[in-house]
């Protein structure tokens, strides 16, 4: 069940709201969130939207020959393209609004900061959307990490050293998910464990940003 | 009147400053709300059977002092540091009624919160947190250090990013993750849970309730569900790389000759509840007991 009025928790089952994934009672607490937010109502508006453009994308995607040389020839449909590539999309729309709770949350990025991360070229060779999706998010999670980096030296250093490595972590994660989308790009649940991973490392930098403000 | 103005001025004023020892009481109704921002060093929350808040302790060096005050409906213990807080290392102890809703947050401190009934909120940059007792609900966080929940708690949000997450004892609603600690849940008849880490090992021993859901996501981390031989549950497991054990005997199947994708989909008994697994290439094992 769903706290009414707690917009993070609303904001977390939106994805299971659209989908329908829900029970009656959280249906209900979402139903009734929405209506008295603002903020949480234009989320889903958005995500709404994504899906429905999403919709109207082509319903298969050849992987690029230049990555798995040989591999694209011998693929064979495995499940019905449409229902994976929707799910795929759906993802690709969660990370949408996953990057627009950070562009909410994030801060000005100050003069210098890189507004590019090496995350934008890992994702050349999927999908489209998912590539527009990720240079979002990267945009996205440089204006937390520049919030971060601004409190740097409010932080205690042991901690510095174990955040920096925890993102490694969940980078090199992201590095293994998108290595397996590129021999598989339509699969539903790497498209979903992409999005989820992002979301990890985007709920990561704002709990520092919160916890030290 | 100038009496009472003074002692209102005393009970809002700081009460000590850095290397002091504090000794400060509030009343403080039943079900009280009860702020406590404890800048570094620790801070262990008690509850009592009194209607007050009792501070004691020794405040840091570079503190400044203790403010204890507000209303008796809402109470503020607040370290006030001057510079750096995370270099502020005080040791206290605050009592609170037993009912009360507590809210601790802290830079760099280990919190530890027994004995109350009420919901336990706490936060830490850098430190372990503890909630033991009867807690009804406790949402806990800690970016470096461990968080570990051993309440009978109907609800628990429990996150750490360095650090290992366990709940013991649990029961209804839980969410938990990590992203390299393990992640241990172990406890009562569950609702609904969701479990995530990137590269920690998930161990999940419980019950569901029929129609409950379990969701876990682990990239690299092993995924251990011991669940009881009589559980009634709809199995959907999915591992890009990683391999699967299952005691109630289906066994996965390869998606493609191309890939180690494997998915296992089954019912186990009447089924009913729900249980979703997917990791990229860490292992399940689904263990009956």
């Amino acid at each position: 069940m769903i706290t009414t009025m707690d917009c993070d928790r609303t904001l977390e089952a939106l994805d299971d709201y659209v989908d329908g994934a829900l029970d009656e009672a959280a249906f209900q607490e979402v139903e009734l969130h929405l209506a008295g937010c603002a903020d949480c109502a234009a989320e889903h508006r958005m995500l709404r939207e994504l899906l429905a453009r999403a919709a109207e994308l082509p319903s298969s995607v050849a992987p690029p020959r230049d990555l798995w040389p040989g591999i694209a020839e011998r693929l064979a449909p495995r499940r019905p393209a449409a229902s994976r590539w929707t799910m795929g999309l759906a993802a690709a729309a969660a990370l949408a609004v996953a990057v627009t709770m950070v562009s909410r949350s994030g801060r000005e990025t100050p003069a210098g900061t890189p507004t590019a991360t090496p995350v934008a070229a890992a994702a050349e060779g999927l999908p489209p959307a998912l590539e527009q999706a990720e240079a979002d998010y990267a945009r996205a999670t440089a204006q937390l990490m520049a919030a971060i980096e601004a409190r740097r030296g409010a932080l205690p250093p042991r901690t510095v050293a174990a955040l920096e490595e925890n993102l490694k972590t969940i980078d090199a994660a992201l590095a293994d998910v998108r290595t397996a989308l590129r021999s598989d790009p339509a699969n539903p649940h790497l498209n979903l464990l992409l999005a989820s991973t992002h979301q990890r490392k985007v709920e990561v930098l704002r709990q520092v940003v919160r916890l030290t403000t | 009147m100038l009496s009472e103005l003074m002692a209102v001025a005393f009970l809002a004023a700081p009460v000590a400053g850095g290397g002091e020892r504090v000794d400060a009481r509030r009343a403080a109704a039943a079900d009280a709300i009860v702020e406590i921002d404890g800048a570094g060093g620790s801070l262990r929350i008690v509850g009592w059977d009194k209607g007050e808040v009792w501070v004691t302790g020794t405040l840091g060096d570079g503190a400044e002092g203790l403010e204890l005050s507000g209303s008796s409906r809402r109470i503020s213990v607040d370290v006030d540091t001057m510079g750096n807080p995370d270099s502020v290392k005080s040791d206290l102890e605050v009592h609170v009624p037993a009912g009360a809703r507590v809210e601790v947050s802290a830079m760099s401190a280990d919190i530890t919160v027994t004995d109350v009934t009420g919901t336990v909120t706490a936060d830490t940059v850098a430190g372990d947190v503890s909630v033991t007792g009867s807690a009804k609900e406790v949402s806990l966080e800690s970016v470096n250090g461990s968080v570990t929940a051993a309440c009978a708690c109907a609800r628990a949000h429990v996150e750490s990013v360095n650090g290992a997450v366990t709940v013991r004892g649990g029961h209804g609603e839980i969410e938990a993750s990590t992203v390299n600690g393990a992640l241990t849940v172990t406890g009562g008849k569950f609702e609904r849970a969701k479990l995530e880490t990137v590269n920690g090992r998930i161990t999940f021993e419980g019950e569901l309730v029929p129609r409950a859901t379990l969701g876990i996501e682990s990239v690299g981390g092993s995924v251990e569900l011991r669940l009881p031989a009589g559980t009634d549950a709809d199995f959907t497991i999915n591992t890009f790389s990683g391999s699967i054990r299952n005691d109630w005997g289906e066994e996965g199947r390869r998606t493609s000759k191309y890939t180690r994708e494997q998915e296992l989909a089954f019912t186990a008994g009447s089924g009913g509840a729900s249980v979703d697994v997917q990791t990229l290439s860490g292992s399940v094992f689904l263990t009956k007991r």
